[in-house]
């Protein structure tokens, strides 16, 4: 939680720094003669309390200084800010209303954006959204400090509660005030792609159709427009914009992984790793292990030593083993991962999921055995670092891998549970019950996954036919059955009512494949 | 009656005839009178004898047609070792016109009638189908039945069928048993077969020991092949105490013995001049004793001995010749210096495409210098036609493989965006692989690339230790940086010294920058001694290589007179040269300047500024562009 507090307490700094730039901060004249502190000090105490978990006492030393008349009116609304953040600690939701209110009166613009920024923790989200949607009204300078992956829980709040209204009403006003994205460099085209969905649900196709013209999507967000529903009124549209032939997307995902790039190279190496496995993706999903390979292998080599334990590191190194097997040089790819899943859990906790991926290529390849035991190095040393979602797979892969051994009633008592509750992963009870030859299992859960709206697209994704890259693996063998089950008249019917299914010619790599 | 064997014995110079007159006077010559007559008689046998004396040259010269005359008598009474020495006769066309055939039917012949050595020889010649088709399984039968009684020819032989899988499944065991039976027998063939198996541990462990002792049996009966191998070891110490005299003498008798292979080793050795005293003059002569033989390997290393003049006068005719028939026995090596001596016109009229079709011929055999040249040709473009999408998949190739300069060059083109768009991360990528192989300015390449973040995130830390490396080979670019790290306190402590030393260090070498910022810490007492002199000194080093600040430095202390006479004409030029230079500047400073001066003084000085420009900058090669050239300033524009 320590952590959390001084990230956003760094996205607020940066947030402000925006506005010290434009010019000195006065104090205002003090009587008494008590030092006023400076903000650094404030901040420093701060941290030294939180982190010892003194969350009380805290808020009582930051009400004082917050309550501090000396201090300028913006230095004061942080503080306030920083504050409401302490009464979460304490579950007070009264007492972070009463900072954020005190903020809000101690400087506008810092207090709206304090609000907007604390929308998950704050009781009153919709406040935190009208702050949000201040700022952007406001042209506030400080707008490039809400991350457009913060718009995105607002939207997901507003679709909970069915208030699609609100999130057209918020995605408008975003789009018309020329709104270009975050300062981490994160744009905007997924949330005029939510736009657009939005417009054709309100019948308003002409408004959709001239926001799609005007804003250029990558292959994801194409192949998603193209096979859901809720955006048929653009399906013709689509299909005759001369700038989504597949070449041209796969085009498209290039040149924005080197902006991508670009931007994340002056962010230090962890986000410029994080750019670089969105290239290497790129190269992936056109089919090209070659250049993939490549920008792996140089991506790797260009980190200095200090930084190579870091999770995107470690996802780098696991998006190399993947172009690896794309490129027939299955050795090199399982070496590569069993050397990577040797590092540290407990230093570098991401590395589960590298774990469980390393079980699924052994499964892939053939080697059962050692999936078995890679399953349960997942389930027993990854203990405390797996999540359900990622247990889930390791046991698909165990299923799999068991299944392939022959033993079927090991096997089967794996996977009832897993099929019992289905919801946790569907995607890897998927794969399980594909492995087991379950035709009906794996219907009845796609026809799940078709209905419902937060699981739809990837069904329909799995569903789809992509050409397979490499040599033939036990997961490409599964795809038979897959369509065989895309195929089936119940299938089609679920399909139909929520879309398409696409038959696309190049590579689209997505770990929920199933 | 003595079967012989095919050894050529000379024992005299006298003739049969000669000696049969002369037998009267001896016991012993007395026996071959005897055999004479008894072959005259019509004895098969003395027939088959005096057959032998006569090949063998035994008691007088060698007659083989007489030879070919008493066989034919032994084996038209079908005396089974005449029949098999017939055939051999017109197998080799020794005292009769060859034929292959007929060779084959007296060998047929020889063996039906149970003769191990016909059957040997009619086993051999279906072996390797040599005056009839082909056949393992009949070359197997004959081998086998000649084998069984001892024929060490067949036993050889059977070896090599199972060494080869010739008609059967390849048996290294049994190849092995079948050898060392032969070898036990004495056959040099199968000795030097046998200890090639243990030499190299196929169907056996390796055993050098085991190999020495056969080859030395083997080279003990004259056969050069063992005498080379033999020498290897003694040269190497393989298997035996390290005697390079011994090595030595056993290669020259190798080579004497008409191994082209020793005098190729013999020609390796003087001219590598480890192991004995380098001399290119034995070293020539033994090479072109294998070369002459038809060596390939040799054929190439006369070809660099012409084209060097190693050992020989330097003859690039003669170089290309030997090349040449180097290359056309397939030697990707001679087909690479082949073409580069077509590329140079040396030895041969200057042929681009000819030398580009020879790299291509050393590339397909993945020659990885023809790899590269073929890359370095197509990037510079002979006969105006660049294709740097060819150049930079060949460097590729090449680099991949490992070639140090391609990897380098491979990364340059990366960092130019060169035949495919910039990738500074590919261009790291390359130089750190070169830098690894001790490629100096590869190593401050990646340091630049660092220092800068370009396709990276800036990383001085990284910089730093990469330049320290470049630096370290005395890289000058690298120097200047340190200096430039040291002097601004960048991820190290601030160090005046150091900073001074790498200055000074790089700026000795030429490189400009440095000469500038030598010019800086003299004239601030940075590191050293505040002196201007030496600051204007430096400064106008690094002016004369298009340094525009030292120019605007030198302007200042002329302009201040600190240090040197105070003197506006020179302030006035060095300021001018500044500008011309690219210094980017405001009519206030050029106001300010001339604010004290006269129109002829400060005409004086742009007059000054032209002359040393004329002098000292014009630049010589604007071939590559980035030239930068005298610009007149206009009268309004020269008053300021």
């Amino acid at each position: 939680m320590a952590m959390q507090l001084k990230t956003m307490r760094a996205a607020f700094l940066a947030g402000i720094m925006a506005l010290s730039l434009a010019g000195p901060v006065l104090a205002a004249p003090q009587a008494d003669d008590k030092p006023l502190p400076p903000l650094q000090t404030v901040w420093h105490r701060y941290d030294t309390l939180t982190d010892a978990g003194k969350y009380q006492q805290a808020l009582k030393e930051m009400t004082a200084f917050a309550a501090d008349t000396r201090r300028a009116g913006r230095e004061r609304a942080r503080i306030y800010g920083m504050t409401a953040v302490l009464c979460t600690k304490v579950k007070d939701d009264a007492c972070f209303r009463t900072n954020i209110a005190n903020a809000l009166k101690a400087d506008l613009q810092v207090g709206h954006f304090m609000d907007a920024l604390l929308f998950s923790d704050s009781p009153d989200k919709d406040q935190a959204i009208e702050s949000f949607l201040w700022l952007v009204q406001n042209k506030s300078s400080m707008l490039g400090g809400i991350s457009v992956r913060k718009i995105w829980q607002y939207l997901r709040h507003f679709e909970k509660a069915k208030h699609e209204d609100k999130a057209y009403t918020l995605l408008k006003i975003l789009h018309d005030s020329g709104y270009t994205g975050d300062n981490k460099g994160a744009t905007p085209e997924y949330l005029w792609f939510e736009l657009a969905r939005l417009q054709l649900k309100r019948g308003d196709t002409a408004a959709a159709k001239a926001l799609i013209q005007h804003t250029q999507f990558g292959a994801d967000a194409y192949i998603r427009a193209w096979q859901d529903r809720d955006y048929e009124g653009l399906w013709p549209t689509l299909e005759k914009d001369p700038r989504f032939t597949p070449d041209k997307l796969l085009d498209t995902e290039l040149k924005l992984a080197a902006l991508d790039q670009a931007r994340a190279q002056k962010e230090g190496w962890e986000s410029w790793l994080g750019a670089r496995l969105g290239l290497v993706q790129a190269y992936r999903a056109a089919d090209n292990a070659e250049e993939a390979v490549m920008a792996a292998e140089q991506t790797l080599d260009a980190v200095p030593d200090a930084d190579r334990k870091s999770e995107n590191y470690y996802w780098v190194q696991n998006e190399l083993a993947y172009a690896y097997e794309d490129a027939g040089r299955v050795d090199d790819a399982l070496t590569l991962m069993a050397s990577v899943i040797k590092g540290d859990l407990k230093t570098s906790p991401s590395l589960i999921n590298q774990y469980i991926n390393y079980g699924e290529m052994l499964w892939r390849h053939g080697r059962d055995e050692e999936a078995l035991k890679a399953a349960d190095k997942t389930l027993v040393d990854g203990k405390g670092y797996v999540s359900d979602f990622g247990a889930y797979w390791a046991k698909a892969s165990k299923v799999c891998a068991l299944h392939s051994l022959g033993r079927a009633a090991d096997a089967d008592a794996i996977y009832g549970p897993l099929y019992k509750s289905a919801k946790t992963n569907y995607s890897a009870v998927t794969m399980a019950a594909l492995c087991l030859g379950r035709e009906d299992d794996a219907a009845t859960l796609y026809k799940t996954r078709l209905a419902s709206e937060d699981d739809r697209s990837t069904a329909l994704l799995a569903l789809s036919r992509f050409r397979t890259s490499g040599k033939p693996d036990e997961a490409t063998k599964l795809r038979a059955l897959v369509d065989k089950i895309a195929a089936r008249p119940d299938v089609q019917k679920a399909v139909k009512a929520v879309g398409r299914l696409g038959d696309w010619n190049f590579a689209f790599s997505y770990w929920g494949e199933f | 009656m003595k079967k012989s064997t095919l050894t050529v014995l000379v024992l005299g110079v006298l003739s049969l005839d000669v000696w049969l007159s002369l037998s009267l006077l001896h016991p012993h010559q007395r026996t071959i009178r005897d055999i004479y007559k008894e072959a005259k008689a019509g004895n098969a046998a003395s027939q088959y004898d005096v057959g032998v004396y006569y090949f063998e040259g035994r008691y007088g010269g060698r007659n083989l047609s007489e030879a070919v005359k008493w066989y034919r008598k032994a084996a038209e009474q079908g005396y089974p070792a005449a029949l098999n020495n017939l055939g051999l006769m017109y197998r080799n066309g020794w005292g009769v016109r060859r034929d292959l055939a007929h060779a084959v039917a007296l060998y047929t012949q020889a063996a039906e009638a149970g003769d191990p050595a016909g059957a040997s020889n009619l086993g051999g010649m279906y072996l390797d189908g040599i005056g009839v088709k082909r056949d393992y399984q009949a070359a197997i039968k004959w081998t086998m039945k000649a084998a069984e009684k001892g024929q060490s020819s067949a036993e050889h032989n059977l070896g090599r069928i199972y060494q080869e899988g010739l008609g059967v499944k390849a048996d290294l065991d049994k190849a092995r048993e079948w050898y060392q039976k032969a070898a036990d027998h004495g056959f040099a063939a199968s000795q030097y077969n046998l200890a090639l198996l243990y030499q190299y541990g196929k169907g056996v462990k390796a055993d050098f020991e085991k190999a020495r002792v056969l080859y030395e049996k083997a080279a003990k009966q004259g056969m050069p092949d063992a005498q080379n191998n033999l020498a290897s070891f003694y040269f190497n110490g393989q298997g035996v105490k390290k005697d390079v005299p011994k090595a030595m003498d056993l290669f020259k008798k190798a080579a004497e013995g008409g191994f082209p292979l020793a005098w190729q080793n013999l020609g390796q050795i003087y001219r590598d001049g480890t192991a004995v005293k380098q001399d290119f003059g034995k070293s020539f002569l033994a090479y072109r004793e294998a070369a002459r033989a038809g060596l390939p390997g040799s054929q190439f290393q006369l070809g660099i001995m012409y084209a060097r003049g190693l050992g020989v006068p330097q003859d690039l005719k003669q170089a290309v010749v030997w090349y040449k028939k180097a290359a056309d026995q397939g030697l990707a090596s001679a087909s690479n210096n082949l073409g580069a001596l077509y590329l140079q016109g040396a030895g041969v009229p200057k042929d681009t495409k000819k030398a580009a079709a020879l790299f291509a011929e050393a590339e397909k055999d993945g020659y990885l210098l023809g790899t590269f040249n073929l890359a370095n040709l197509y990037y510079s473009g002979q006969d105006g036609k660049r294709d740097l999408k060819k150049a930079r998949s060949y460097y590729l190739q090449a680099a991949k493989a490992g070639n140090r300069s391609a990897q380098f060059d491979l990364g340059l083109m990366s960092y130019r965006g060169e035949g495919a768009p910039a990738d500074y991360v590919a261009a790291l990528y390359w130089f750190k692989k070169a830098a690894a192989q001790g490629h100096m300015d590869a190593a401050y390449n990646v340091g630049h690339i660092y220092d800068r973040g370009l396709g990276v995130p800036q990383d001085f830390k990284e910089a730093l230790k990469w330049f320290e490396k470049a630096a370290a080979k005395g890289n000058g670019l690298a120097l200047t940086n340190l200096g430039i790290y040291y002097g601004a306190g960048r991820v190290v402590e601030r160090d005046s010294d150091k900073a001074f030393k790498y200055t000074e260090k790089a700026a000795l070498q030429g490189e400009r920058q440095a000469e500038q910022n030598l010019g800086y810490f003299y004239e601030n007492g940075i590191g050293t001694p505040k002196d201007i002199q030496k600051a204007v000194d430096w400064y106008e080093k690094a002016v004369r290589q298009g340094q525009p600040l030292a120019a605007l430095r030198l302007s200042a202390i002329y302009g201040t007179g600190v240090g040197v006479k105070e003197d506006d004409i020179e302030a006035l030029k060095w300021y001018v040269l500044a500008r011309q230079l690219g210094v980017k500047s405001s009519k206030v400073d050029l106001a300010r300047l001339q604010a004290a001066m006269t129109p002829d003084e400060i005409k004086a000085a742009h007059a000054k500024a032209k002359a040393y420009w004329a002098q000292h900058l014009r630049p010589k090669d604007c071939s590559r562009g980035g030239c930068v050239f005298w610009t007149d300033m206009p009268e309004a524009a020269q008053k300021g």
